[in-house]
């Protein structure tokens, strides 16, 4: 592919994106079809699909992004800055809650949107949870070594439950606008730790 | 004679739709994934396409009734556990056992594919599944939390409301962690979790003693 072709190409997943979330912004996502955002964003279906096969997995991989990509860089500088669990939860919460200040109604809806899409297959749902397990297993390992976290319980299992908690926040967020997420973020940063504490 | 064949046609229709609920169960019983076509059911029930949509509108309507019946036990454990007398720790200890005594058979295919179905319901979340959830769940947690906290003896930093969110959230996982790796042995997670609740509840009385 030429440098033209190339730009071009990033230009059409572009707009298209745009266009999603244009329309996501203005309605519900079952007001809207792949034949809407395509006329918006002035690109043939065909070129729609040759990046989605659906526009459900249009903002699946908006939130596969932001949550493997922004998260991901989160995560691991809060294992190179700090040492315990309770450290590094503390900075990683701190930051996901600055990042999500800005978040309105059209953040809300994407999240919605790409999350029922991530839970059509099992694989993409251990996916979505492999990632923060592989982050707190390590974490609660270390911290088991350190004294820091209880001996009594598995590492693997005690992360299942936290990446559970963080979840479980951003699902009733999802559904419930009113509901104070990043408050709850921040209190589930001194839970945990006082929950697996030695 | 009329009513006679009337009765005996609507023993029939009852028959076929617990063929279908029985050809599900076996599925479910045996399968990796809880993932199945109408076609396929149907065929193991041996019934037609139409047949089904007379009873059901779709798969997971029907798979959603089965997982039901397996929250409803849950449900039940919590009522029993709640009419003993006792502090927060008691009843907790009590609805524990009620588990123990009530679900025995937790260790199967049949009911790790139950939780899977019920998980890819807990992420597309639907009115009835949040009202599930608040109606079932919420009363007795908050009710329990809030009667310990009145009386001080209990020592933590956030309401009663927000302990139930983390709670669900340690149950989402917990259900994820032996819905899906197979090896884990899917009894032990459930007294885990419950385990390392106790211990937390405990410390924290200790807590507030101090």
């Amino acid at each position: 592919m030429s440098a033209t072709n190339a730009l071009q190409a990033n230009d059409a997943s572009s707009r298209i994106i745009n266009a999603g979330i244009d329309l996501l912004a203005e309605k519900a996502l079952d007001e809207f079809t792949e034949a809407d955002i395509c006329l918006r964003a002035d690109v043939a279906t065909k070129t729609f699909h040759r990046y989605f096969p659906s526009k459900e997995a249009l903002f699946a991989d908006l939130i596969r992004d932001s949550m493997f990509e922004l998260t991901g860089d989160i995560f691991s500088r809060a294992e190179e800055r700090y040492d315990s669990f309770a450290d590094r939860l503390k900075y990683a919460i701190e930051q996901i809650v600055d990042s999500r200040r800005d978040y309105g109604e059209v953040e809300r809806k994407y999240y919605r949107a790409g999350i029922t899409e991530i839970a059509s297959s099992d694989e993409r749902i251990l996916q979505l949870y492999g990632f923060f397990i592989e982050y707190f297993q390590r974490w609660l390992e270390q911290g088991q070594a350190s004294g820091e976290i209880t001996k009594n319980f598995d590492a693997g299992f005690m992360a299942h439950l936290a990446t559970g908690c963080l979840l479980d926040i951003n699902q009733i967020w999802m559904n419930d606008p009113e509901f104070p997420h990043l408050q709850r973020h921040e209190e589930l940063a001194v839970f945990l730790p006082d929950f697996f504490a030695a | 004679m009329t009513s006679a064949l009337s009765e005996r046609q609507s023993r029939r229709v009852q028959e076929t739709k617990l063929r279908i609920v029985n050809a599900m169960r076996d599925y479910l019983a045996t399968s990796t994934s809880p993932a199945i076509t109408v076609e396929e059911l149907c065929e193991r029930a041996d019934v037609a396409r139409k047949t089904f949509y007379n009873h059901y509108t779709s798969v997971i309507q029907l798979q959603m009734e089965l997982v039901g019946e397996f929250v409803l036990q849950d449900y039940r454990c919590r009522e029993m556990a709640n009419t003993q007398t006792g502090s927060f720790i008691e009843r907790f200890y009590a609805y524990v056992a009620q588990i123990i005594l009530q679900q025995p058979y937790a260790l199967d295919t049949y009911h790790r594919n139950l939780l899977r179905i019920g998980i890819e319901a807990y992420f597309q979340q639907t009115a009835e599944s949040a009202e599930l959830i608040r109606t079932v769940q919420q009363p007795f947690l908050v009710d329990w939390l809030q009667q310990e906290m009145a009386i001080g003896q209990w020592s933590m930093s956030f309401s009663a409301d927000t302990f139930f969110e983390f709670y669900m959230g340690i149950q989402a996982g917990a259900t994820v962690h032996s819905g899906y790796d197979t090896e884990y042995p899917f009894r032990d997670d459930i007294f885990d979790t419950n385990d390392l609740m106790q211990r937390y509840f405990v410390r924290k009385q200790q807590e507030a003693k101090l």
